[in-house]
């Protein structure tokens, strides 16, 4: 595919830029626009101290339409961090007005392509406008790898969603990458009123990415045990106490959300860890000995690890621990037998 | 009757003059046939469709299991993929996601002679076989005929058994048979309220042990799974009137083993059950993250499940054949009361049991 969009290139490169009045062209990203929650500071920045080194492409809107007023086809970015710093006319390059929009968006595609990776919400909508002109297998085999996306129907119709279900918000949190794709995946089977409940806690605590996911995993399944609405239960006063605690730092504030859903949703889990560090505390360890449970206390092995400083001081610790007579009492912290 | 699952049938070119594939066609009077297209949305899995196909690859394969957990050494005859029940539990929503329709492998008959081959080539070596492991053993048997095909190579050799596991009452294929012997005809059960809300399209419970009262009384060897166990409200309550209903209609000699195991599943199962059935309770359980990646049930719930149903289980009859599927030595050990160690010992343990029941 990528050779035959060579055969039948545009020679942009043929055509020369002209100046063009600002208020010719389309103050919207337009159909060919693949460039969402971009910062044109930089950018801005770069142009005022070299100039700019490659013109913006345009063409003449629809069919019959004023050929005065352009569609951006590629440089969205460049024109809006030009129209910053207060310039009203621009270099650009004009399509023909018969150049198909297939070709304009291929066009944006490759150009961008060569000089930038694209965030999940850039690759939805690069996806989407695909698919309006490029037949869905031609989009799993051709166009999906060259995103870094496995060429699978699912993960098209899930970035897809991501252009066509998410308000700005939502892709705002995952263009910034404050909303990872793995929650962003969950969020998408919400209704809109509760992805905005969420979104209240994504956007002020910083959550790891599985952090996020346990926090929607959490309050999903919360919501069916307890008979309660999801929207509700991210108003519960525990968590929005947690989410306005002035004395915690982001961090601790998403440890302190996940440790509170994770003993609501795992109550027998959560009690039997408190219970079997209890039973640690009471043996008076010597400095440095630690004993911990295996994860989620499915495997049988416990863990006893010791820090030491020679071979001498780690035969005092083990001696230590040898005369310690509770240690023959330590067992799962649920075992009742005496 | 015969079709009360099916509103479509697809025929792939290169099947169309296999006999199995004819044969399943001629039973399916006004039927519509579809040529193959893009799948069914992943919500309704199409199972409304059959699709005969001859299969590419192996159809007789070890069961998976994982080197975490002991497994009981069973072989799967691959027959069929998917299923025209619904139950909001089942693991094949998520191996068939995008596999959809019940496939038929109608070339089944042609390569039963190297299964065959491979269950002689070792006459002391004790095969146990089942067709319930991607598919209803015989939920589409009047259709399929399995029965016809399979009863009589297995029942003609000593050293294998072959287990239809099935959660309906479809048993004519099976008593119309004259081959009883090394055929064991299979149950799922549940607690009845599990039965009746999370087992769409599968027989009730009274209807699966009247058939296998049935299958008894016609000299059938009986086995049963208590697969997935599911805590829910009362659900000591719930597998008691179970196994007071098995009472009722069965006789517990004879019964050559009851399995059980606890709900479990891939993390990517859980949000097309989701999606496919909104109302389950199943996924409000304790889950945490088995050693294998699959959520299970918190060791402590396991361990209270199965001592639960072992104690009650043994009290009906002191010689069902009890054992686990996909467990630890530990639980084994503190739910069981012994445990087999490791798939080996499972494996001999079953094999034992099918020289008992069988002689």
């Amino acid at each position: 595919m990528i050779q035959v969009f060579y055969m039948d290139r545009l020679k942009t490169v043929d055509i020369l830029p002209q100046p063009v009045n600002l208020k010719q062209i389309d103050n919207s990203p337009g159909p060919y626009c693949m460039s969402y929650g971009f910062d044109i500071t930089l950018l801005a920045d770069s142009i005022s101290r070299i100039g700019l080194i490659n013109s913006p492409i345009l063409v003449g809107k629809g069919e019959g339409g004023n050929e005065s007023e352009f569609v951006v086809v590629a440089g969205f970015r460049r024109i809006n961090s030009l129209k910053a710093l207060g310039k009203t006319h621009i270099p650009c390059r004009i399509l023909p007005p018969e150049t198909s929009p297939r070709k304009c968006l291929l066009l944006n595609l490759y150009e961008n392509l060569t000089i930038r990776d694209f965030n999940p919400v850039e690759k939805g909508m690069a996806l989407a406008r695909l698919l309006e002109w490029v037949p869905a297998k031609e989009v799993l085999k051709t166009f999906m790898p060259l995103f870094d996306l496995p060429s699978h129907a699912e993960t098209l119709h899930l970035f897809v969603q991501i252009e066509t279900e998410f308000e700005h918000q939502t892709k705002d949190l995952l263009a910034s990458g404050d909303l990872s794709s793995k929650a962003a995946k969950l969020l998408l089977e919400m209704e809109t009123a509760v992805r905005e409940g969420f979104r209240r806690y994504f956007s002020i605590i910083k959550f790891s990415k599985n952090q996020q996911a346990q926090f929607i995993d959490f309050i999903h399944d919360l919501s069916y045990i307890e008979g309660n609405a999801i929207t509700r239960l991210l108003d519960d006063p525990e968590l929005t106490d947690i989410r306005h605690n002035a004395q915690m730092n982001n961090p601790q504030k998403a440890r302190a959300l996940i440790a509170l859903l994770r003993s609501r949703r795992l109550p027998h889990l959560v009690k039997a860890e408190k219970d079997f560090r209890r039973m640690v505390e009471k043996l008076a360890l010597p400095a440095g000995c630690q004993i911990t449970p295996p994860p989620f206390f499915e495997s049988p092995h416990y863990r006893l690890e010791i820090s030491f400083e020679n071979g001498k001081n780690l035969m005092e610790k083990l001696l230590n621990l040898v005369k310690k007579e509770g240690l023959v009492t330590l067992k799962d912290p649920w075992d009742k037998s005496v | 009757m015969v079709n009360c699952y099916i509103k479509k049938t697809i025929v792939d070119e290169g099947s169309k003059k296999s006999p199995m594939a004819m044969r399943i066609v001629e039973r399916l009077p006004h039927m519509s046939f579809a040529k193959p297209s893009s799948p069914n949305p992943p919500d309704s899995m199409g199972k409304d469709t059959l699709h005969l196909l001859s299969y590419k690859g192996e159809f007789l394969k070890p069961c998976p299991g994982t080197k975490e957990y002991i497994c009981c050494g069973y072989q799967i005859l691959n027959v069929a993929t998917n299923c025209p029940l619904d139950c909001s539990y089942c693991i094949l929503q998520s191996y068939f996601l995008h596999q959809p329709y019940l496939r038929i492998h109608v070339n089944l008959e042609e390569n039963l002679a190297p299964i065959l081959a491979f269950i002689d080539r070792d006459p002391e070596q004790i095969i146990r076989v089942g067709t319930g492991e991607f598919a209803d053993s015989l939920a589409l048997d009047p259709l399929t005929r399995w029965t016809d095909i399979l009863m009589r190579p297995f029942s003609e050799r000593k050293n294998a058994v072959l287990e239809f596991k099935t959660k309906t009452n479809r048993i004519d294929g099976l008593i119309s048979s004259p081959y009883r012997d090394r055929i064991i005809v299979s149950w799922s059960l549940n607690s009845p309220l599990i039965s009746a809300t999370e087992e769409k399209g599968a027989a009730t419970l009274k209807q699966r042990l009247e058939a296998a009262r049935r299958c008894q009384a016609e000299g059938f060897v009986v086995s049963f799974h208590f697969d997935p166990l599911i805590p829910h409200k009362g659900w000591r309550e719930g597998y008691l009137k179970t196994m007071d209903l098995m009472d009722r209609y069965l006789n517990p000699h004879g019964i050559i083993w009851i399995s059980m195991g606890s709900l479990r599943f891939m993390p990517n199962l859980k949000p097309i059950i989701r999606k496919r059935h909104p109302g389950t309770a199943i996924l409000d359980g304790e889950f945490i993250t088995g050693l294998d990646g699959k959520a299970r049930y918190f060791k402590p719930i396991r361990i209270d499940l199965y001592q639960f149903m072992r104690q009650n289980l043994e009290k009906w009859h002191s010689d069902l054949g009890l054992y686990l599927c996909m467990e630890s030595d530990e639980i084994w050990g503190k739910s069981m009361g012994w445990s087999p160690r490791d798939s080996k010992g499972l494996k001999a343990f079953l094999d034992e049991r099918v020289v008992k029941i069988f002689r």
